[in-house]
């Protein structure tokens, strides 16, 4: 597996903080089905995070709660996972929304926003089979559409924070 | 047991009600028992597509407010015995339509029809909900350009949250795609996105493609559904999709440039 690493860091670009995810608003706010969603967290087992790689990663307490979710995120659904990962095996179009305090996987192509690590958890990633998105953020580091486009991108990528700047590793 | 379609986009001017129109006429053409209800209120438009404009007394809030009954609002197509109409009203707004009065009507359409064919507004407020709310099946129609394409994700995403299927945990509504304005010439040339770029946007099965025409306007200001002029593409292509609709393994037409005959060229035949 070559990585070619590629600081996609620009002028500017990931250098502002993004006000962190009230999750507890977003819980409400959202327009997702409430059926959809609730089949996807009563499906999934709750697993703990590996916490030795947490030590730095401000955590809420309570019960790690993952989520999968397997038919398509569409324009204007918007997905919160408040404390744990998201895993969505379809696409996410753009104009969707997706949001985890930890990881974030897309099994399709990302054409929307993720927003991983709302909690402010640096460590979290964001992995998709192709990036198309119209945001990435990690922590509050974001990098919009047009920064992302400068590089095409035709394998899967995982996306990580290294310090200030998003990091996209094609695999 | 009565089915309910609901021809539905998000945007305007994607050719949801010369859909609606085309697509009840083929499916009483094939013999089945059709009502076409125009869930547009204030802006009706499916009577002049159908050209019964002439004809409307009463119309669906009339028998949704209990001022006159179903049978008196439906009219009954010139074409087909099989097809009724059932208008809507140009001089209420869409707060006319409650939940429980459109169910009321669409229960007592499942009677005597074996299609119910709902012809939604465009946008995503109260009227396209309400048109939407009760649909067993679902036919997005877009055009391929990217607004468009994004507005139909908005409305699948709220066909798979909002409807009554969904509220209440039944099997989810039936989603189909149908690609209007459809010119592979600018496809070609890279102007347009094509069916394939469509359908990996919005992950849904292809229920038909038709093309652009200038058939469908003249169809429209005559008052006569495109799907009857049996000379037009356009026609053929709704044809082609009402059976796919029905079930039936049909190949997608019209999707590649025709090369032009001589002969056609010199006499510009479109």
């Amino acid at each position: 597996m070559g990585l070619t690493i590629l600081n996609m860091v620009g002028e500017g670009a990931g250098k502002h903080k993004i006000p962190q995810q009230n999750t507890e608003e977003a819980e409400q706010t959202r327009e997702q089905a409430t059926n959809k969603e609730q089949d996807g967290s009563s499906n999934t087992p709750t697993c703990q995070k590996d916490q030795s790689n947490m030590e730095s990663s401000p955590q809420i307490p309570g019960e790690v709660v993952n989520r999968t979710i397997t038919s398509p995120v569409r324009s204007g659904q918007r997905i919160v996972v408040p404390n744990g990962d998201l895993t969505i095996t379809a696409s996410v179009g753009s104009g969707a929304e997706v949001i985890a305090s930890g990881n974030i996987h897309v099994y399709g192509t990302l054409r929307g926003r993720a927003i991983a690590g709302s909690n402010g958890d640096e460590n979290a990633m964001i992995f998709c089979k192709k990036l198309d998105a119209d945001l990435i953020s990690i922590a509050g580091i974001y990098l919009v559409s047009e920064d992302i486009a400068r590089q095409k991108h035709s394998t899967p990528v995982q996306v990580t924070l290294h310090g200030e700047s998003l990091i996209i590793t094609e695999s | 047991m009565a089915k309910i379609i609901v021809i539905t986009s998000g945007k305007g001017g994607v050719g949801k009600t010369t859909t609606s129109a085309s697509f009840a006429t083929g499916l009483a053409l094939k013999g089945y028992k059709t009502v076409v209800i125009d869930f547009d209120v204030g802006l009706r438009n499916l009577d002049l597509l159908m050209g019964c404009e002439r004809r409307v007394v009463y119309d669906f809030v009339n028998v949704i407010n209990k001022e006159a009954n179903l049978n008196q609002a439906l009219i009954r197509d010139k074409r087909s015995d099989k097809l009724h109409i059932l208008p809507a009203s140009q001089t209420r707004d869409k707060d006319a339509l409650t939940v429980e009065g459109v169910e009321e009507v669409l229960n007592e359409l499942k009677l005597s029809f074996d299609y119910i064919v709902c012809d939604s507004p465009a946008g995503i407020e109260h009227g396209a909900f309400m048109a939407m709310y009760f649909a067993d099946e679902a036919i997005v129609v877009s055009n391929p350009e990217i607004s468009s394409v994004r507005d139909s994700d908005r409305i699948l995403g709220l066909l798979s949250s909002k409807t009554k299927r969904a509220v209440e945990g039944l099997e989810p509504v039936k989603e189909h795609l149908l690609l209007t304005r459809y010119s592979p010439e600018r496809v070609e040339k890279g102007e347009m996105l094509s069916v394939d770029d469509v359908k990996d946007i919005l992950s849904l099965s292809l229920l038909g493609v038709i093309p652009d025409s200038q058939d469908v306007l003249t169809a429209s200001n005559q008052g006569i559904p495109v799907i009857m002029n049996n000379d037009s593409d356009a026609a053929l292509a709704y044809n082609d999709s009402v059976d796919r609709f029905l079930g039936d393994d049909v190949p997608i037409r019209f999707t590649n440039t025709r090369k032009r005959s001589f002969l056609g060229k010199l006499f510009g035949r479109k």
